[in-house]
């Protein structure tokens, strides 16, 4: 039996909310509407082919108007000089920058988040040259972005490779020159550090992250992002007692705060994340004053150091080894 | 000649005479849903509209008009014809299979919670993308392929657990909670092994995500939309009368197992396209035909109310997702559950208080 | 003449004397010590029992110190105290559910508890800037006993009052909504993302002694209320009618048993995170052995639960070495199958 409900309430009320909804979202746009410059139009005819993940693509030698899509771009290229017109956004992890790529972040544009491309933005920043890594832009994408303006998306030898990435972005934007410039301090610094604190890097060092609950910790491991920085190219020991990683090289571990002493009681060094003022995450920062860990020999011995090290291109690692020079490497050799 | 004849105050015959060798038609039509169905598809036009006019490239509505007739600059075309009118089109056409599955799966379990979200599907195929993402790294073809896969998969399990001499509606969604609490566990784990970055690109899945579909995915959903509307209204009926119980149906002379067999294939087919398309959408299958119910005032799950409900439901919602947050995108799955939610409890509510 | 009466058959399983049921629940609350010491000695790291006891005692003299009685004392016996209380209230609070809507299914979970509590979470983490499990506790409690209440008003306000088909939707409805916004919330902000993602899998891992001072009177308070109402609670079984006739007051349960709810299940999830099925399978098995007696049923599943959930935090620590897999995935690792089983059967243990 059909019940006669009144129908009028049951619909007005709604509609009336959504389309207020709808309308009041819509109008939240303040972008203008397009102007009549298109990105067809490319001041200099000049142009270079450029070797990418997705073939062949003819960049205008001179870019005005760069635009990173992909995470790590914006510092790669402002690395070789060049400052992007737009990127991602970044304002919601704003403090885990350092203070230059705050101020980056506060001035430009942005095109949406990680792995969530806006690609009407991207348009409405008028690029003429749009550039990203194949980690966050698959050929579909590719593809979209094409018909805006000519797209450079690379490649590395491994997700987040920032050197071989960070090159060819420069290549691309014509600044290999003072890409290769950059490297080259970086591998002489690098020795130089080596060379200086031998005694240092020889004695056991472990690298600890966020843990997945309190008290609790990840070990970070030689070829993981971070772990490379400090194991491959620093040359640190590994201390005894950290687990063999599992299978599938993520790079770090998660370990319970129970193992505390098993693991890091090996450890002369132990050096955490932190952010650029130096300061550690609130997860980490409990972890390291439970009492299992305050008894731990490098406790103890004041040898548990916070660095910065969201390096991504070769600028910021110049910055790493300053700080690791100035906040673990003189210390630990006075201890 | 077709006749329109008024039997009651609430409801239309319309005769259609024998011709052709075509055999004569009585359609029986309630006024009523009638009058809300057209009702929902204008609200959906003038939202669709809306949908290719705002956006962080803002185009007025005459150039959007006038590129859907004639052209228009190329860039208008590029951002209206290719971007917008393909995702827009994609909403309206997900929120119908998802809607039409929802009043599919509700009929066939005779209660008003069973729908695939529920019954451990979504749950399923959310599980099979991230394993797809998280383990093995895959794109969208694999993901998606990894949702449908686990899906189904699920909905087998449940299926085949909850089978006892025939299936009984309270007792199929008792083992879809059950293991979909289970799989929803297993997401937990492996979202809690992954990096931080990867979980939010799962999570963003697993929401259920419009963002970046175009043309290749509209035509496969659109083709078997084609297909599995025509069958399953064509069921509705018989759908109805088995929501009195087999017994009422067996007398009446409907061939149960078989109807009941078909339609949940064809509901099962839509929604894993439409997961397959754009992940995990929740709760439009659940919302849409209850909220669809309550407009029309009829007593069963109606399906074609419902395609429509769900159609219009998820195009809003994925406007707002869009444009709420601007130039931040939210993925349409977490608004669906949101506004859904809202419209479902404040629904629950009237209906309290009219004692 | 008439036929005599033939009782009702009583299965074989269900102990009949009021003596079998007290030493079957001494025998079970020595089980519930030897699964505490069990937890204690159990983990990432085992400790045997002797070593376990040599701490404790070392402890209770103020003496020394060292990793074993860190481990010991300092990790695992607040967390075994805290998973005892939650345990506790989880089975209580599923009790007093199913016995109150005539549900063998229902579950806090269901009735949308742990997205009122999420979602509270999100805003604590997202406008306070909560990062610790002292500071998630309030945010907690206050989102689940919010959710709770306001699932069953909205719940009774219907036609037919709080039928359990109408709280089971509107729980759905409920927490389908909270998820969604604790959702949005989590996808705008990473530091609420991190901080969900871990939070919303229900763990126990460093529950500390200040944890527990939180929230134990709120659980005691639950169980104390639990215990007056479960007589009449065996009278409203028979049907409101009859219950009323035999002089139980039934809207005055109804409320106790709301507000009982409300406490444990809101103190259970503000201490540990969302844990589901504990409130769901203990009862169920209990009913089968103890029968339709709510006293009894109630007492064995304030015994039972905490085994059950040490267990599982036990098992949570062995299974994955070195890391942790937290309890609330266990249990539905283990709940879920037994749900379906449960399900299954022709003849559900009914009320």
């Amino acid at each position: 039996m059909i019940r006669h409900t009144p129908l009028r309430p049951r619909l007005v009320a709604p509609l009336v909310a959504t389309f207020l909804l709808v309308g009041l979202t819509a109008c939240a746009t303040d972008t203008e509407a397009g102007t009549a410059a298109t990105a067809g139009d490319t001041t200099s005819t000049d142009t270079r082919s450029i070797d990418t993940a997705y073939g062949e693509v003819e960049v205008p030698a001179e870019a005005q108007r760069v635009v990173a899509v992909s995470y790590d771009t914006p510092w790669q290229l402002a690395a070789v000089g060049v400052t992007p017109v737009a990127m991602q956004d970044y304002s919601a992890y704003a403090e885990s920058f350092t203070a230059e790529q705050q101020e980056l972040i506060a001035e430009t544009d942005t095109v949406g988040a990680f792995f969530d491309l806006n690609v009407e933005a991207v348009l409405a920043a008028e690029p003429d040259l749009i550039v990203g890594d194949v980690l966050e832009i698959d050929e579909a994408t590719f593809e979209k972005l094409s018909k805006i303006a000519p797209t450079v998306i690379f490649e590395g030898d491994y997700r987040g490779d920032w050197r071989n990435i960070g090159g060819s972005i420069a290549n691309a934007v014509g600044a290999s020159g003072e890409f290769e410039s950059t490297r080259d301090s970086y591998d002489a610094e690098l020795s130089r550090l080596q060379d200086t604190y031998t005694d240092v890097l020889a004695r056991p060092w472990a690298a600890i992250g966020d843990g997945d609950v309190e008290g609790g910790f990840s070990v970070l491991y030689p070829g993981g992002s971070v772990g490379a920085l400090f194991f491959d190219d620093l040359g640190a020991t590994l201390a005894p007692g950290i687990p063999e990683q599992e299978a599938g090289d993520k790079g770090w571990m998660y370990i319970s705060p129970e193992l505390t002493t098993t693991v890091l009681s090996g450890a002369e060094i132990i050096v955490t994340g932190a952010d650029p003022a130096g300061a550690l995450s609130d997860s980490l920062a409990g972890t390291v004053t439970t009492p299992l860990f305050s008894a731990l020999p490098a406790a103890v011995s004041d040898n548990v150091y916070g660095v910065w090290s969201s390096v991504t291109d070769y600028g910021t690692a110049l910055q790493w080894l300053e700080t690791v020079e100035t906040t673990v490497l003189i210390p630990a050799s006075a201890s | 000649m077709t006749r329109v004849d008024r039997v009651t105050r609430s409801a239309l015959v319309i005769r259609w005479p024998q011709r052709l060798a075509l055999p004569a038609v009585s359609l029986r039509v309630d006024v009523r849903v009638v009058v809300v169905c057209a009702i929902i598809v204008v609200a959906t036009l003038a939202v669709f509209l809306l949908a290719l006019s705002v956006g962080d490239y803002a185009i007025p509505l005459k150039d959007v008009l006038a590129t859907l007739v004639s052209g228009g600059t190329p860039r208008s075309q590029l951002v209206v014809g290719e971007w917008r009118l393909p995702r827009a089109l994609l909403g309206v056409v997900l929120g119908v299979a998802l809607g039409m599955s929802g009043a599919v799966f509700q009929s066939l379990t005779r209660n008003p919670l069973g729908s695939p979200d529920i019954i451990g599907f979504s749950t399923g195929a959310y599980t099979g993308g991230l394993v797809v993402i998280l383990v093995f790294g895959g794109g969208y073809l694999q993901t998606a392929i990894g949702a449908v896969v686990g899906g189904l998969l699920t909905a087998v399990l449940v299926y085949a657990l909850a089978y006892h001499r025939g299936i009984q509606g309270f007792r199929l969604i008792i083992v879809g909670i059950g293991v979909s609490a289970t799989l929803a566990s297993i997401n937990s784990w492996l979202v809690t092994r992954a990096n931080l970055d990867d979980a939010m690109q799962a999570a963003v899945w697993g929401s259920g995500s419009l963002s970046g579909l175009g043309y290749e995915q509209l035509w496969p959903v659109l083709a078997l939309l084609l297909v599995a509307c025509p069958i399953l209204l064509a069921h509705a009926p018989a759908l109805r009368q088995l929501e009195l119980g087999d017994d009422t149906a067996q007398a009446l002379g409907v061939g149960a197992e078989r109807i009941r067999l078909s339609a949940l294939l064809w509901g099962i087919v839509l929604v894993a396209i439409a997961t397959a398309a754009a992940g995990p959408i929740a709760f439009i299958a659940l919302v849409a035909p209850q909220v669809a119910r309550r407009l029309t005032g009829s007593a069963s799950v109606a399906l074609l109310p419902s395609a429509l409900t769900g159609g219009f439901l998820l195009l809003a919602s994925d406007l707002v997702a869009q444009r709420a947050f601007a130039p931040t995108q939210l993925p349409v799955g977490v608004m669906t559950v949101s506004i859904g939610g809202v419209y479902f409890v404040w629904l629950l509510l009237r209906e309290g208080r009219r004692k | 003449m008439s036929a005599p009466v033939r009782d009702v058959p009583v299965p074989a399983h269900v102990m009949r004397s009021t003596g079998t049921r007290t030493v079957a629940l001494i025998f079970a609350f020595f089980l519930l010590v030897a699964a505490l010491i069990g937890s204690l000695a159990v983990g990432a790291r085992y400790i045997p029992p002797a070593e376990v006891v040599n701490a404790l005692v070392d402890a209770l003299r103020g003496r020394g110190g060292g990793e074993v009685q860190e481990i010991v004392v300092g990790l695992r016996l607040p967390r075994a105290f805290v998973g005892a209380f939650v345990g506790a209230a989880l089975g209580v609070a599923g009790a007093l559910i199913q016995a109150l809507t005539r549900n063998p299914l229902a579950d806090p979970g269901i009735l949308g508890v742990n997205a009122g509590a999420g979602f509270l979470v999100t805003i604590g983490i997202g406008w306070f800037g909560v990062s610790d499990i002292q500071g998630y506790v309030w945010f907690a409690f206050l989102g689940a006993a919010a959710a709770t209440l306001l699932v069953f008003v909205i719940g009774a306000a219907g036609p037919s009052g709080a039928t359990p088909v109408r709280l089971t939707l509107v729980g759905v409805a409920l927490g389908a909504l909270l998820s969604g916004v604790s959702s949005m919330i989590s996808l705008l902000n990473p530091t609420v993302f991190e901080g969900m993602r871990f939070w919303g899998a229900g763990t126990l891992t460093s529950r500390d002694e200040h944890v527990l001072y939180a929230v134990l009177p709120f659980v005691v308070l639950g169980l104390v209320l639990a215990a007056t109402v479960a007589a009449p609670l065996n009278a409203i079984a028979l049907g409101e009618d009859l219950a009323s006739a035999l002089g139980a007051r039934v809207l005055r349960t109804r409320i106790i048993v709301i507000i009982a709810v409300t406490l444990l299940a809101g103190a259970a999830t503000a201490a540990a995170g969302p844990i589901g099925f504990v409130g769901l399978m203990v009862p169920h098995v209990v009913r089968w052995f103890v029968g339709p007696d709510q006293r009894w049923i109630l007492a064995y599943t304030a015994v039972c639960a905490p085994i059950l959930l040490l267990a599982a935090d036990v098992l949570g620590r062995v299974v994955v070495p070195p890391q942790e897999m937290q309890v609330g995935i266990v249990t539905a690792f283990i709940g879920a199958p037994v749900l379906v089983l449960l399900a299954r059967r022709r003849k559900i243990t009914g009320l």
